[in-house]
């Protein structure tokens, strides 16, 4: 039984010049691998936003953005 | 007179209008005209193959000790170009089967690919027309943007590589694979460099990738997260 995409838009793959749509075990694959990077993408935002967020408290207290970031060691 | 070519050039005298048979001596001019093709001969070789049946861009060349013909010359390249693969609307792409050989121990590939919503990028290898997905993919990487953040990436034990982890719009990526048809760990390096629109920064970065075993492999898939709008992998040999 092929498996459900839950994703309603089909999901391609291009082998040479042929586009084949994934299915069955193939289109479970990839709807993992997407899960995984998926996950990496909310920490990439989650740490953007903590970063964003102590950079902005340090301006607060009156330092500039560069040593800010020094200080928090991304600069 | 002694004719001077093949050492230097001749300046031959030519007889004019007027001239008597012994001055300038007519023997002499047809004895150093004799010596001048002959030297000539010695100098451009025998062989039967005449300018008339050459193609354009073909030389005169030696073939053996003396021996003269019409051959393109040879040119050596660093990079030979194997194939490109031009993708639209896809969520992963491979190129084709047999793109590598035994021509080649070492490959050099060219990808770019532009997405609508911020993607990431990862990598299997592939033999006889199947990914290989077993958890032996094993990556290092470190990855900077201009809001001057560094971001270290590590896996082991993974089921795919890793080529980009910080999400964007717009992929240009260089990779070297080291000995993928050769009968041992396959060692993928890259760099890339690319933009994101949702958040207005550029990233660039660089890493490894291995998959630990000596398994011989044939081509290799990208696989976005998201939809590749439209992208291209061009693939070059390099010349051992």
């Amino acid at each position: 039984m092929a498996t459900t995409n839950n994703n309603q838009e089909p999901i391609y793959t291009q082998v040479g010049d042929e586009k084949i749509e994934l299915t069955g075990a193939e289109l479970e694959l990839y709807l993992l691998d997407k899960e995984k990077q998926d996950a990496v993408e909310i920490q990439f935002l989650e740490r953007e936003a903590k970063l964003e967020s102590a950079i902005n408290k340090l301006k607060s207290l009156g330092l500039t953005e560069s040593e800010a970031k020094i200080i928090i060691g991304i600069e | 007179m002694a004719i001077n070519f093949p050492t230097s050039l001749d300046n031959f005298t030519n007889p004019v209008s007027g001239n008597t048979l012994d001055s300038p001596s007519h023997s002499l001019q047809h004895s150093d005209i004799n010596d001048a093709v002959e030297a000539l001969e010695r100098k451009i070789g025998v062989g039967t193959a005449v300018a008339g049946s050459a193609s354009a861009g073909q030389v005169l060349t030696i073939s053996a000790a003396g021996t003269s013909t019409w051959s393109t010359p040879a040119v050596t390249q660093g990079l030979t170009l194997i194939n490109t693969t031009s993708f639209s609307s896809v969520n992963s792409v491979s190129v084709p089967n047999n793109t590598f050989t035994s021509t080649y121990d070492n490959y050099f590939i060219l990808y770019k690919a532009n997405f609508s919503t911020a993607a990431n990028c990862t990598i299997r290898l592939r033999a006889s027309g199947s990914d290989l997905t077993s958890a032996l993919y094993r990556y290092a990487a470190h990855h900077i943007s201009t809001n001057s953040d560094h971001l270290l990436t590590t896996g082991n034990t993974q089921t795919s590589g890793q080529i980009v982890t910080t999400n964007l719009t717009r992929h240009t990526g260089q990779l070297t694979f080291t000995g993928p048809y050769l009968s041992q760990n396959t060692q993928i390096d890259h760099q890339f460099g690319s933009g994101r629109d949702s958040l207005v920064y550029a990233s660039s970065g660089y890493g490894t990738n291995e998959y630990d075993a000596t398994t011989s492999v044939d081509a290799f898939t990208l696989i976005f997260s998201q939809t590749a709008i439209a992208g291209v992998i061009t693939v070059y040999g390099y010349n051992k």
